[in-house]
């Protein structure tokens, strides 16, 4: 604000030929009021999402994801580039990864999203000669006809980000000023926070942040369970339950078995991860290094997922055909963690959590 | 034919108006040109801003600009100093071919390609060139133009040549109008440079407030409001009822004025804090009685370029009605691709052509002229919805779009429908700028905002600054009319 007194009180008086589309009215003291009532509620707005626990935090973004992307090309060997879906995110601590592997992660992962699209940009891409961390449901390692986020996320990097200049800049500006303002908080759309901020009982912090680094942290304090729990076993059904029939934990979980059984599991045949295979072989043929690991799940979640690939039907049919690294979460004790949502890792252990992956993934010479 | 094959677009443009790299960028240009107090040197410092906003989208493109620049100003030189027609014409020609030739390389290539190969599809010869992939320079098409009018009007005398290489170069760069208008004319622009620019504190506010309208009508109300419901409505048009495409097809209307009315108002008042003055480019055209009226609200620079250059050049209204017919439907057609290369951009500029004849038509047939308010009203509407229907093909990616958006305008029923905030968002923000534009139809900005009691003021200027703050937080899209 100081800026705009200077320069109000700096100018000089008008030599311009444009004074006939003015007001004729002064607007000095109505701006600076406006803008001073201005600064004030959002000020007051700031203050009162702190005073309810919402921290600033960067907004995941097609524009951040392109800063990381543009990282993995340029580190060349030194890359540890993760791709994948939310466990991938939100699962690994970047901080740990680098100081126990002694590279520079890069995070690629695409929360809720396909990640064979970003997989194929890496073959593609000549630079990318580092170590290639991959995660996610073997369901995800089959190719696919339709496009979702990630392609949109590649087809951004490369037409509006890659070469340019101000997209970089403002993405950096923007991450900073993200990263001192709650107003941000954590990818809601602001109107959104508006509306929970006004409406009584609604108000309760996001609880997932970001970092500029792309990595993100759950907080699953700040989750009504197991409400929260329920709903992600209900997504990953994909399948309508009738929630008044539940009256216990035990109900609930016959009620997702029972339509679990509608229907059949899926056999995957070799063949169906040729295109995973040829892309592979070609970071692998650069002299890249790549690894395919299965996350841990757990409850409903591993249920559901084993029910409709069971692995020897699936992960152990790509893991038998594949070149790269495969390692399945399953076969390492040392890995069972609690799982708040039977999928994702609170942010209280994704530290012991990522320790315990680089430890099993040493011993498969991965790093 | 091709729907549309156009040169490849690279991103949202140059620093986005809206975006914290300009407010800093523009902080630090008001700093240096307020502490330095030599005219020359103060032109200078806005010339390096200027190719530096430029280069901030893709630096070696800034060689283009200066090759445009260059090369008009010795021929304008030249041309004035020529004392045979014959020498007039020839560097007129030069210039005619520099500057289109960038233009229809850049923009045109792949299209006039594409479409060639369309032409020979269809006497049965199969040729199926692969696309050129030409980046297409931000701002080529706004630039062309402005460095156009200035040799055409050095060629008919209507203005001197410049003699001050640095005043014409900071003519054809000033940062605030460089990528997307208004098209400043030299005898709007040049005079400016000859007498120091300092903004007045009354012309500084100013500025800063049509700033702040503009990012506000950018960012508020074209972006988050109106922007999600077009470009579900476009994705999948047959899917929605016929209701919910009515309202799509009207937000497009808005999202397209907001967008680029609220990029001329933060060009004209980023000037303005530089002591500049840019032309207005938008006088509420929804308020406009019949089409002749819109095109003289709705990007008033270009209209008023294709006027002066093309449409009298081709011999305007001074023919017969079948010729006059003719220049109105090419200027127009012609004014279409100047948005983009594709057909799609033609047929939207052949309807306006169009219905410029019959309303010429009419109101020669007739002397028919609306008298009161209620005939009046309903001249206004009757425009807004043709207007608004006619934006379809402008919107639409290619005719199989079109087809699918215009057949979806009498859906019955559809398989997915529009969340109810995003109707009445739709609805209220549209009705608004109706009323707005109709009442404000007579009156400008300026007196409108002198009409509101400090009060008043004090307060619209606080909410659209918290709108800002608070709502704008999302993606930034590129200005639309960047791509042109």
């Amino acid at each position: 604000m100081w800026v705009f007194f200077l320069l109000v009180t700096a100018v000089h008086s008008s030599t311009s030929n444009s004074s006939d589309r003015l007001p004729q009215q002064a607007l000095k003291r109505s701006c600076l009021a406006g803008l001073v009532i201005a600064v004030l509620l959002l000020a007051v707005v700031e203050l009162r999402l702190r005073q309810i626990g919402f921290q600033p935090t960067v907004q995941d973004s097609k524009e951040l994801w392109a800063t990381e992307r543009s990282k993995a090309a340029l580190l060349g060997k030194q890359a540890l580039i993760l791709v994948g879906d939310s466990r991938m995110q939100l699962d690994m601590d970047l901080d740990v990864l680098a100081a126990t592997t002694g590279l520079t992660p890069v995070q690629l992962a695409i929360d809720g999203s396909e990640f064979l699209p970003v997989l194929a940009d890496l073959a593609a891409d000549e630079g990318i000669t580092g170590t290639v961390l991959v995660s996610g449901d073997v369901w995800k390692l089959v190719e696919k006809s339709h496009t979702d986020r990630a392609n949109e996320w590649i087809s951004f990097y490369h037409t509006e980000y890659k070469d340019l200049v101000a997209p970089k800049l403002e993405t950096l500006l923007k991450s900073r000023v993200q990263q001192w303002s709650a107003l941000y908080a954590s990818g809601l759309p602001a109107s959104d926070l508006l509306i929970r901020l006004i409406t009584p009982g609604k108000v309760r912090p996001l609880y997932l942040s970001t970092k500029p680094n792309r990595q993100r942290d759950a907080d699953y304090q700040l989750v009504e369970q197991p409400m929260f729990y329920i709903q992600r076993v209900l997504r990953n059904l994909g399948q309508t339950v009738d929630l008044a029939k539940v009256a216990s934990q035990a109900d609930f979980e016959h009620l997702v078995i029972d339509a679990l059984q509608q229907s059949a599991p899926t056999h995957y045949a070799p063949e169906q991860f040729f295109y995973v295979n040829r892309l592979t072989d070609r970071i692998l043929g650069r002299g890249g290094k790549i690894a395919f690991i299965n996350f841990p799940m757990t409850g409903l979640i591993f249920a559901i997922d084993e029910h409709r690939s069971p692995r020897e039907f699936g992960w152990d049919v790509f893991a038998a055909h594949s070149r790269a690294i495969t390692f399945n979460s399953q076969d390492y004790p040392a890995l069972n963690f609690t799982l708040p949502d039977g999928s994702h890792l609170d942010v209280r252990d994704k530290q012991a959590f990522t320790e315990q992956l680089v430890s099993g993934l040493k011993a498969k010479a991965v790093f | 034919m091709v729907d549309a094959i156009g040169p490849v677009s690279l991103g949202s443009g140059p620093m986005q108006f809206d975006s914290f790299l300009f407010l800093i960028f523009w902080l630090v240009v008001l700093a240096l040109h307020y502490s330095i107090s030599n005219w020359r040197a103060q032109k200078i410092v806005l010339l390096i801003a200027s190719y530096l906003f430029y280069a901030a989208w893709n630096p070696p493109f800034v060689v283009l600009l200066w090759i445009s620049t260059t090369v008009d100003f010795w021929l304008a030189k030249t041309m004035a100093a020529a004392k045979s027609q014959e020498r007039r014409k020839g560097l007129l020609t030069i210039s005619l071919l520099v500057n289109l030739g960038f233009l229809g390389f850049f923009k045109y290539a792949d299209f006039l390609n594409q479409s060639f190969a369309g032409l020979l599809g269809l006497v049965g010869i199969a040729y199926q060139p692969q696309p050129l992939g030409i980046v297409l320079p931000i701002g080529i098409s706004f630039y062309t133009f402005q460095t156009l009018s200035y040799t055409l009007d050095v060629y008919q005398r209507k203005t001197p040549a410049e003699s001050s290489f640095l005043d014409f170069s900071l003519f054809v760069t000033f940062f605030p109008q460089l990528v997307a208008g208004p098209i400043v004319r030299a005898p709007q622009f040049l005079p400016q440079c000859k007498t120091p620019q300092k903004a007045s504190s009354q012309q500084f506010v100013w500025g800063l407030t049509l700033f702040l309208f503009g990012v506000f009508a950018k960012a508020i109300l074209a972006d988050t409001a109106l922007a999600p419901v077009v470009d579900q409505i476009y994705a999948k048009p047959t899917a929605f009822a016929g209701l919910d495409v009515w309202l799509g097809v009207l937000a497009f209307s808005g999202q397209i004025f907001f967008d680029f009315a609220g990029y001329s108002l933060c060009a004209i008042g980023a000037a303005l804090t530089l002591g500049f003055s840019l032309p207005d480019n938008f006088h509420c055209p929804y308020g406009a009685l019949g089409f002749s009226d819109f095109w003289k609200r709705w990007h008033i620079s270009l209209s008023s370029w294709l006027r002066d250059y093309l449409y009298f050049s081709l011999g305007g209204s001074r023919g017969k009605p079948v010729r006059t017919a003719f220049n109105l439907v090419l200027v127009m057609i012609l004014g279409g691709l100047w948005h983009g290369a594709a057909w799609t951009f033609a047929v939207w500029g052949c309807l306006h052509g169009l219905f410029l004849v019959i309303e010429h038509g009419i109101k020669q047939i007739t002397a028919y002229r609306p008298v009161g308010l209620a005939p009046k009203l309903v001249l206004i509407l009757v425009t807004f919805v043709i207007v608004s229907l006619t934006w379809i093909p402008f919107r639409a990616q290619g005719f199989d779009n079109l087809a699918a958006v215009l057949g979806s305008l009498t859906n019955t029923i559809g398989s997915s429908e529009l969340a109810m905030l995003s109707r009445i968002v739709v609805v209220a923000v549209m009705a608004t700028t109706l009323i707005w534009h109709i009442a404000s139809r007579e009156i400008r900005l300026e007196q409108r905002f002198d009409n509101f009691s400090p009060m008043v003021k004090t307060s619209v200027i606080a909410l659209l600054i918290v709108c800002v703050g608070i709502f704008s937080t999302g993606d930034s899209r590129a200005f639309i009319y960047f791509q042109f």
